[in-house]
């Protein structure tokens, strides 16, 4: 609050004083005579000196103040322990892009403890205090001011102008005046400079909810609806996005240390691996035959899979196999058929490729045992084909090999409730600053 | 705090499904299963053996 006297000086006596109004002659009542600079008569809201207890006529009006304030004048209330007074109310609105934005400042007073105001503006409120010192300004695209090591972001500047008032005010108030304001907000404070670049006083807002008001001056009617959201009102979610990062780094890295673990311990051992020369037809070389089968190999451990892997040097050819893979004891028999196709060459200046030499192919749940594979292949039997070259064809077969789709499957799973309530403090921010000077991106459409 | 239980439930939900489907290899395919074969006589005669389908749905040419 300001206008604190010194704490080593005698409280001044709080006067009440009963006046007539010099233009309509409706009575007056002055609550902070010796502190209120101007008072607005109610019955024909003419401006009047309050300063001098003379109550010239600063400005005259002949018609009543049509201003009914959210907090009676003359509402008492208790706010952090003070008992303050409401003796005005004003409305201050900005015009931007040919749209008045208009809010409603209150005046509450103290003899001993001197004002305290509040805003309201679209069901927001602040409780303001007017500042003794001046916050540090910093330049650059998005201006910031610093008071007291809190760094402030510059949120909006505009011409303010009175275009309503009621009560006393401890300045010399005239209806339609303009003032440059200027907003920077770290919330839920507010930080706001009003006046011009010679003379400006600054002051502190707090953020403030609307139900703190309504029970500290114990008022009987709900002040309007909220909507949208102001400048320097707390991020609801902010909190929620903050734990819901610190979940997000944490499962991740445990994400991360399993699969780590997983890999490390995965056997991945290799329990058949032998090369085979197989013609462009589809034939083993040397042989009419389309179909061999394997020496028996160990599959052992628990049940896990098996990937066949077939890395051949096929250049401008395909083959096709089909891998069978046979309990040698049981007879128990598994098939899966992969075709192997590289084909390359060069379109002008330009290279290109598809397919691979290599193909892996995996069957899961695989009994401890012993097994042989059969392995069919097909091939292009044309002549021109078939007289080529025979490939070198690796078959191995490798033991417990890590899948990774349970893992990609798993991040996505952890990732989805942890980035829910960033986005809505993200949201929440972008509805804050689309009504700034600074919106990322010009908004018609946001009504909010 | 409901918030942290809710994520550490769902953390714990989340690696306990992913340690179940490792552990018992539920995420590998499984391949086509075949008539159950005589490792014996298909030593004898490879080619004789003729698989169904192959996983891709592929009908394997007869002789």
């Amino acid at each position: 609050m300001t206008g604190r006297p010194p704490l080593d000086a005698p409280p001044p006596a709080p006067r009440v004083a009963t006046l007539a109004c010099p233009q309509c002659a409706a009575p007056l009542e002055l609550k902070a005579q010796g502190w209120a600079e101007s008072v607005v008569c109610a019955s024909c809201g003419s401006v009047l000196d309050a300063s001098d207890g003379t109550l010239g006529i600063l400005q005259a009006f002949d018609q009543a103040v049509r201003l009914t304030p959210a907090i009676p004048l003359g509402s008492r209330g208790t706010w952090r322990g003070v008992l303050l007074e409401v003796i005005g109310c004003q409305e201050v609105a900005i015009t931007v892009e040919g749209t008045d934005y208009a809010w409603r400042e209150y005046v509450c007073f103290n003899p001993y403890r001197g004002f305290l105001y509040l805003s309201e503006y679209e069901g927001h409120w602040n409780v303001i205090e007017k500042l003794q010192k001046r916050p540090v300004l910093h330049g650059g695209a998005h201006p910031t001011a610093t008071l007291d090591g809190q760094h402030f972001k510059h949120f909006q500047s505009a011409m303010a102008r009175t275009t309503a008032a009621l009560g006393e005010f401890p300045w010399q108030l005239r209806v339609g005046d303009a003032v440059q304001v200027a907003d920077y907000v770290n919330p839920p404070f507010l930080l706001s400079a009003e006046g011009t670049d010679d003379e400006r006083t600054w002051s502190l807002g707090t953020y403030t909810p609307a139900d703190a008001i309504f029970r500290a001056f114990g008022l009987r009617t709900w002040f309007r609806g909220q909507s949208g959201v102001f400048a320097n009102q707390p991020n609801p979610h902010a909190e929620g996005a903050t734990r819901a990062r610190r979940y997000l780094v944490r499962v991740l890295l445990l994400l991360v240390l399993v699969f780590g673990a997983h890999y490390l311990v995965a056997g991945r051992t290799v329990a058949f691996q032998q090369r085979y020369q197989i013609t462009p037809a589809g034939t083993l070389a040397g042989t009419d035959d389309d179909a061999f089968v394997t020496p028996a190999f160990a599959l052992e451990g628990r049940a896990s899979n098996v990937q066949l892997e077939l890395d051949t040097d096929l250049d401008n050819g395909w083959l096709y196999f089909t891998l069978a893979l046979i309990n040698e004891a049981t007879g128990d028999t598994r098939s899966v058929g992969r075709e192997v196709s590289y084909y390359h060459g060069s379109d002008g200046s330009e290279s290109w490729w598809e397919g691979s030499r290599d193909e892996q192919v995996v069957i899961g749940q695989v009994p401890a045992g012993r097994y042989l594979l059969r392995v069919g292949v097909e091939g292009d039997s044309t002549l021109a084909v078939a007289a080529r070259p025979p490939h070198a064809v690796t078959l191995t077969v490798r033991r417990d090999v890590p899948m990774w789709g349970p893992y990609g499957l798993a991040f996505l799973a952890l990732l989805l409730p942890g980035i829910v309530a960033p986005l809505r403090a993200s949201s929440f921010e972008g509805r804050r600053w689309a009504e700034s000077d600074h919106a990322p991106v010009a908004s018609d459409d946001d009504d909010e | 705090m409901i918030g942290r239980v809710l994520y550490s439930l769902w953390a714990a939900l989340v690696f306990g499904a992913l340690l179940f489907v490792q552990y018992f290899d539920l995420a590998s395919p499984r391949g086509s299963i075949e008539p159950r074969t005589n490792p014996t006589s298909l030593r004898d005669n490879p080619g004789a053996y003729r698989s169904a389908y192959t996983t891709s749905g592929r009908i394997i040419r007869g002789k």
